[in-house]
């Protein structure tokens, strides 16, 4: 098949090469409106609900809002587990689906069950909602307003009215967090002393204002002609009309709103603050819908924002559009890998031209790079994967092997022609194009289908890992894929057309051919006349090769240089939003003086719907640099990080905003051992984790022994006195009820000033809603009409309380972790399981979970050997069927350890960190190596079985010597593709594929000395062919 | 015997050699660092050891009410933005707030009205029974002088002599017990000056220069005995209270408050019946001395407030002010500080947060 297609492609070469042209043509287009993004959508499949409880406190969410949720949602097709964390105020529900479930069914299905969950919910409970479907890196754009003659109420109303309804248009926005700021109410704030004074309850005031705020419809009439709609208008609407509402007609006498309470604008309680370079203000977060692209969000946000700009400027409000722009990483990563497209493809052209010493034949093996590479953007593009930086990595890895089909083809073609020119009777060269061609067919498709081979494991890997590297595997296959078509088609069909004319053949072989020939003829001859002192050599480097594997570290993703950092800070759970803007008013200060960060900006505590959901003691910061090399960026980082650590009272981390991203995705505990406990007895399960933390510190090997129990936070613990209240005829809801509406607010309406709608709440002024003793002295109206003060039916003390309930799969639980250094895991985990069970007594309600990363890690690690092993062996069979031999693949696969040691030495040399871009190095090194090793001894086999050499010291040196073009050219080229990238691979775009890059040309250089000098030496020793085994 | 001595010579040395090479062998570690090992378990025993003593200690000294130290050196100290205060004495008044309410003077008048009314128709009654003895003083002399006086004249006399005196002894009676209605609704200082036509604090009250109002104390509370002056507010703030004058136990209880009640007097006429006061009473009649602490120094922990002082200059120490009092804008104490110290007044939480990192986890491990 394989013959007639090249036989085909060199008939009507005019029809390939337009054939080609056209998908040239048709890959730019496609290309022209391709998306482009950082990553792949990383994320699992994942719904997340959260629902708002202001005022209740974690005990109080987990019982009355995550549980009935939990209940509703259990046994979803496709869901795979269910986490939820109940905080004060807020449950979140984390529904996590499995990877080949359709999201948006998933996301069908909750809310079905969401529907009408509402009603069991309690009062005042706010209806659950599920965060919009976001991409994996959710922020697009982190956005800052800050003005010195608005307020920040103003503000604040600014952006929930106007600016975000503008951003929400924008195409390819799911959300925006807005955090900061004051949002707008009409506070009606009773005072307490007055209400005693006037003998009223907090009730009466609340009824009264319910009564004057509520908005309804008022029918319509109709008569046989018209039909005309009844509008109310004149309720009360700004706070002077408010003031005036009537609380109590007595006789003459009456009592107004404003008489007892202080009708007026105010901001909310709120859940958040922000500052953007300790300025108080508002800090907007543009999150990105699923699978949309960054940059045009970007572009269209920013155009958004153009009209705000001159509005904004005459309001004296600053906008700060640049605090974080992910799509500057984009851009610059594009930028450098275009840089690295351009020089690599340069270099490419250049070792080419010096080898072949033909510019037509430089040519030709060049247009199958853009052939190549068009080819598998195509296929991508209509797979539905879009354009990000793994792709570009699988292509960037990928371009300078697509070359090497087409270098071997044309480099033989070439060979060939020549030999026909020096003939005295010179054969047809449509003849001669195709025998070339088919010559090393086989060997051709075999290595090629070899290098794809070794990535298909790459494809099966699982979790963040698996979805973050398969696009980069699909388009290298691809690629390498249409390379091949490449090599039988297009290849062959050029040769013809710009090689035909025999005037052009010289029959004599490149410069650097000739003079490499002899000199590697002379060296090999040596070499091979010492076969054990090689071989001895090369064990021995071997040896030092794994030797120094052990001394390597590890880490998921190398650092990304993305010019922007993000720091959270925390600080013990209690800590106010104004203590934890003043630490990081500070933190900010000090920041922002290192040289290079352009623009700093935090937020603290939550915003609704946000993707952290976490308490006001907690802080994140926008970092944002100027541009900066790798190191300069780590320059920084370090800085940052010292500050940080000299920084008292808070636990800080650092990272960049993909790093960060990912690490989130990664949920769930990182240490390799955990022990998860579960049961219903919060107090139970905490003694229990404690017994079995004491128990796992006491094995071997065990170390940073860490008691997982969410923090506590203080709380003001109010105990009714159930006979106080009774001596006083009060009930327990009608104290709850006063609280509730003195600390929390009842909304009680609404008005309208525009389109704006804000609303009408009863609560006490800001300034006695601050001290405990605030709370002891609240009025509360005793059934006679007799004024208490809270104290006198209640008990009121500090406690502490918890800050948050965890469940997983909707069980409470309580977590053990710890490290395990100097002994194995698996005896640890069998010495941990046993004695738990030995000396903690566990009830029937509460059993452990012996889990963690190292289990994790090594279900996917078995996955990892299982499916390597299927590549493995096809590898194996595809060899042998290239080479006939089982006694020839054994020996081309001692080449295999040689390759990995260069590898690791130019691990050492860059920075001694395996990331899984550096297993994707090896790899791919692997596939090259073999495949330079099939053309070799193939060659030999070609010359032994076809052309019927006898095999001795001379047919080896001579196949070697044919073959030194094609595998230095394939060695050289590859190298050099990469060496832009290895060279300077700490820069934005380059940081995972610089790894790989360094590993393939160290592999590279190993396994080509060793394809070049070693190899045939060994063959000679114990390599044989013959006619019978081909 | 000697050849079985050096026998057992030989094998005691053939022992020790083979110990001496067979364990390394066996071991596959030379003697030194087993003897290296040995020791370093020991040691690291020991350390375990103590090591649990000293978690036993700081759990006690957790548990216990000892207050931990923070130390931050210059420029952590100055990053953290710790801003501090110097302790000065303050002299401080304790009060008990109780409610207080107008009082209907309405009541005094129609028990002036009353009296007059009463003393009146005592002043008729003795007039009458004055009256009715010359009458029968009369009747009588002149019968004895002349004779000429029937004696069922003289029996008639007497009979209205008689009237007239029941007529006094009652309406005396009348005032004795409307005198003593009144103390005993009123107390008798209230009672006095309605009964006294001169008061002038009745007639204050009467012309509204003075108001009366009742204050009923918590009921846990007592008035201390040499408290004459109190302060009373309208809208429930002390710093705009005025003074009032005690004037005497109330004897009627505020039904609902339930606690003890006194009248007092206050030079005002704004003040009208019904009105809802506020009242502070002070539980001490000299100020204390102590420290106020401004709520923005002050953190709660463990159920109690704190506060931080600067001990040294690198060093902060949590000082407990659960024996204070709580006052408005803070808390009052008397012991524990001294004047001169310095309050951290902006920071106090973060340094409790420094102080109890350990409780702080990573936040992303959810």
């Amino acid at each position: 098949m394989l013959s007639k297609l090249v036989a085909f492609s060199v008939r009507f070469r005019g029809v390939v090469v337009a054939l080609a042209s056209l998908m040239l043509i048709y890959g730019f287009y496609k290309l022209s409106n391709a998306s482009l993004d950082i990553f792949p959508e990383f994320a699992p499949k994942q719904v997340i609900i959260q629902t708002e409880a202001q005022g209740l406190t974690a005990e109080q969410v987990e019982i009355l809002v995550t549980q009935p949720l939990e209940n509703a949602l259990r046994g979803l097709v496709g869901l795979q587990s269910i986490r939820s964390q109940s905080i004060p105020s807020l449950s979140v529900l984390i529904l996590t689906f499995y990877d080949k479930t359709d999201i948006y069914l998933d996301r069908q299905l909750v809310s079905e069950r969401l529907l009408g969950l509402q009603e069991k919910l309690p009062a005042g409970v706010e209806t659950p909602v599920m965060v919009p479907l976001e991409s994996s890196s959710g922020t697009v754009m982190t956005i800052g307003l800050t003005s010195d003659t608005h307020n920040l109420m103003e503000l604040r109303s600014l952006v929930d009215w106007t600016l975000s309804p503008r951003l929400l248009s924008v195409e390819g926005v799911a959300d925006i967090n807005v955090f900061g700021g004051h949002e707008r109410q009409l506070q009606i704030q009773i005072d307490p002393n007055k209400l005693a004074q006037f003998d009223l309850s907090v009730e009466e005031v609340t009824q009264a204002a319910r009564q004057a705020t509520g908005i309804m419809g008022a029918g319509y009439i109709e008569n046989p002609n018209q039909r005309m709609a009844l509008q109310v208008i004149g309720q009360p609407l700004t706070a002077e009309q408010l003031a005036k509402v009537v609380i109590r007609k007595n006789g003459v006498d009456i009592l107004h709103l404003g008489d007892v309470a202080t009708v007026k604008t105010a901001p909310a309680p709120t859940i958040g603050g922000a500052a953007v370079g300790t300025v108080p203000g508002v800090v907007l977060m543009v999150i990105g819908q699923y699978d949309a692209e960054t940059l045009a969000i970007t572009e269209g946000v920013e155009a958004a924002l153009a009209e705000f700009e001159d509005g904004f400027e005459a309001e004296g409000i600053t906008l700060h559009d640049d605090l974080f722009r992910p799509a500057n990483y984009i851009q610059s990563s594009l930028y450098n890998i275009q840089e690295h497209l351009y020089v690599g493809g340069g270099l490419v052209m250049l070792v080419l031209v010096l080898f072949l010493f033909n510019l037509r034949t430089a040519l030709i093996s060049l247009t199958a790079i853009p052939l190549s590479i068009m080819a598998a953007l195509i296929v991508l593009l209509h797979l539905g994967i879009n354009i990000n930086i793994m792709v570009l990595g699988g292509l960037a890895i990928a371009l300078g092997e697509v070359v090497d089909d087409a270098i071997i083809d044309t480099e033989n073609i070439f060979r060939r022609l020549r030999e026909n020119a020096a003939l005295a009777q010179p054969r047809s060269t449509l003849d001669v194009v195709y025998e070339a061609s088919m010559e090393v067919r086989s060997s051709v498709v075999y290595a090629s289908f070899i290098v794809m081979l070794v990535f298909v494991p790459l494809l099966t890997l699982s979790g963040v890992a698996g979805r973050m590297f398969e696009p980069l595997g699909e388009a290298y296959i691809l690629a390498i894929f249409a390379s091949l078509l490449v090599a039988l088609t297009v290849t062959p069909a050029l040769c013809h057309i710009l090689l035909a004319s025999k005037g052009d053949i010289s029959d004599r072989e490149p410069p650097v051919i000739r003079w490499l020939k002899p000199l590697y003829g002379r060296t090999l001859r040596s070499v091979s006349q010492a076969p054990r002192m090689t071989i001895a050599g090369v064990l021995l480097f071997c040896a030092a090769g794994v030797g120094i594997l052990p001394l390597l570290g590890g880490s998921f993703l190398p650092e990304l240089r993305e010019g922007h950092y993000i720091i959270h800070t925390a600080s013990l759970p209690g800590t106010s939003i104004g203590e934890s803007l003043r630490i990081g008013g500070e933190i900010e200060k000090r920041v922002a003086e290192i040289p290079g960060v352009r623009s700093t900006s935090q937020w603290a505590g939550r915003a609704e719907r946000g993707a952290d959901t976490f308490g006001t003691y907690y802080s994140e910061y926008e970092v944002d640099l100027e541009p900066l090399d790798g190191a300069g960026q780590q320059r920084v980082l370090d800085e940052i990080r010292d500050i940080l650590e000299a920084f008292p009272g808070i636990n800080s981390e650092v990272n960049s905003f993909l790093t960060e991203r990912i690490d989130e995705t990664i949920s769930g505990y990182t240490s390799p051992v955990v022990v998860n406990i579960y049961g219903q007895d919060l107090e139970a399960l905490d003694r229990k984790a404690k017994e079995v933390a004491a128990v796992m510190q006491d094995i071997e090997g065990a170390a940073d022994v860490q008691l997982r129990a969410p923090p506590s936070e203080p709380q003001l613990e109010i105990r009714l006195d159930l006979d106080s209240l009774a001596f006083w005829g009060l009930t327990p809801k009608e104290v709850m009820d006063t609280l509730k509406t003195a600390y929390d607010g009842v909304a009680v309406g609404q008005v309208y000033e525009g389109n704006q709608v804000f609303d009408v709440v009863v609560i006490v002024p800001e300034e006695l809603r601050q001290q405990p003793r605030h709370v002891r002295e609240l009025p509360i109206r005793a059934a006679d009409g007799f004024m208490l003060s809270l104290q006198d039916v209640a008990t009121i003390q500090q406690v502490s309380g918890r800050h948050a309930i965890l469940h997983r799969d909707a069980q409470r639980l309580q977590t053990v972790t710890c490290n395990v250094s100097g002994r194995d895991l698996t005896s640890f985990f069998d010495e941990l399981r046993e004695r738990v069970h030995e000396e903690v007594d566990f009830s029937a309600d509460i059993y452990p979970e012996f889990t963690g990363a190292a289990i994790a890690q090594a279900q996917s690690r078995e996955d990892l050997i299982v499916h390597s092993s299927l590549a493995g062996i096809a590898v194996l069979l595809l060899l042998f069927l290239a080479l006939r031999s089982v006694r020839n693949v054994s020996l081309v696969l001692i080449n295999l350890p040689f390759s990995l040691v260069g590898g690791v030495i130019a691990v050492l040399v860059t920075n001694g960190v395996l990331s899984i871009g550096s297993m994707v190095g090896f790899v791919t090194l692997f596939g090259i190596t073999l495949r330079n090793s099939i053309m070799l001894v193939s060659h030999y086999q070609y010359l032994v079985v076809e052309e019927g050499a006898k095999w001795n010291l001379e047919t080896a040196i001579r196949g070697a010597q044919e073959r030194l073009p094609s595998i230095l050219i394939t060695a050289l080229v590859t190298a050099l593709a990469m060496l832009p990238i290895a060279v300077n691979s700490d820069n934005p775009g380059r940081e995972i594929m610089g790894p790989m890059a360094a590993i393939i040309i160290g592999g590279l250089v190993s396994s080509t000395i060793l394809n070049l000098l070693v190899l045939p030496s060994v063959m000679l020793r114990y390599g044989k062919f013959s006619k019978l085994e081909s | 015997m000697a050849s079985r001595n050096k026998l057992s010579l030989w094998l005691t040395l053939a022992l020790i050699l083979i110990v001496a090479f067979g364990v390394p062998l066996v071991t596959d570690k030379s003697w030194s660092t087993l003897i290296d090992a040995g020791v370093e378990q020991y040691t690291d025993a020991a350390e375990r050891a103590s090591q649990i003593g000293e978690e036993e200690d700081d759990d006690d000294e957790r548990e216990g009410a000892e207050p931990m130290l923070v130390e931050l050196n210059d420029e952590v100290k100055n990053a953290a933005g710790i801003e501090l205060m110097t302790l000065q004495q303050d002299l401080y008044y304790p009060e008990s707030r109780a409610y207080a309410s107008v009082v209907d003077v309405r009541d005094l008048i129609q028990w002036r009205t009353r009296l007059k009314q009463l003393a009146v128709e005592l002043e008729l009654a003795q007039m009458e029974e004055r009256a009715q003895l010359q009458e029968l003083n009369r009747l009588r002399k002149l019968a004895e002088a002349t004779g000429s006086i029937a004696s069922k004249n003289i029996n008639y006399a007497e009979s209205n002599w008689q009237q007239a005196r029941a007529k006094r002894q009652a309406a005396e009676l009348a005032l004795e017990a409307a005198r003593t209605e009144l103390t005993q609704g009123w107390g008798a200082v209230i009672a006095s000056w309605v009964s006294d036509e001169d008061s002038k604090e009745f007639e204050r009250l009467v012309t509204r220069q003075d108001t009366l109002i009742q204050i009923t104390l918590p009921v846990a509370l007592t008035l201390p005995a040499d408290v004459n002056v109190i302060r009373v507010s309208r809208q429930g703030q002390r710093d705009t209270a005025r003074k009032a004058y005690y004037v005497s136990p109330a004897f009627v209880a505020n039904y609902a408050a339930q606690g003890e009640t006194y009248y007092f007097r206050m030079a005002t006429g704004k003040l009208r019946l019904g009105m809802r006061l506020h009242a502070w009473i002070p539980r001490n009649a000299e100020g204390l001395e102590g420290f106020f602490i401004p709520e923005r120094a002050i953190v709660w922990y463990s159920g109690k407030p704190w506060t931080y002082i600067q001990q040294e200059d690198q060093i902060y120490r949590r000082r407990p002010l659960a024996e204070g009092e709580a006052v408005a804008g803070g808390i009052f104490i008397q012991s524990q500080f001294d004047a001169g110290e310095s309050l951290v007044v902006a920071g106090s939480q973060m340094l409790l947060s420094e102080e109890f990192r350990w409780q702080i986890l990573d936040e992303d491990d959810d």
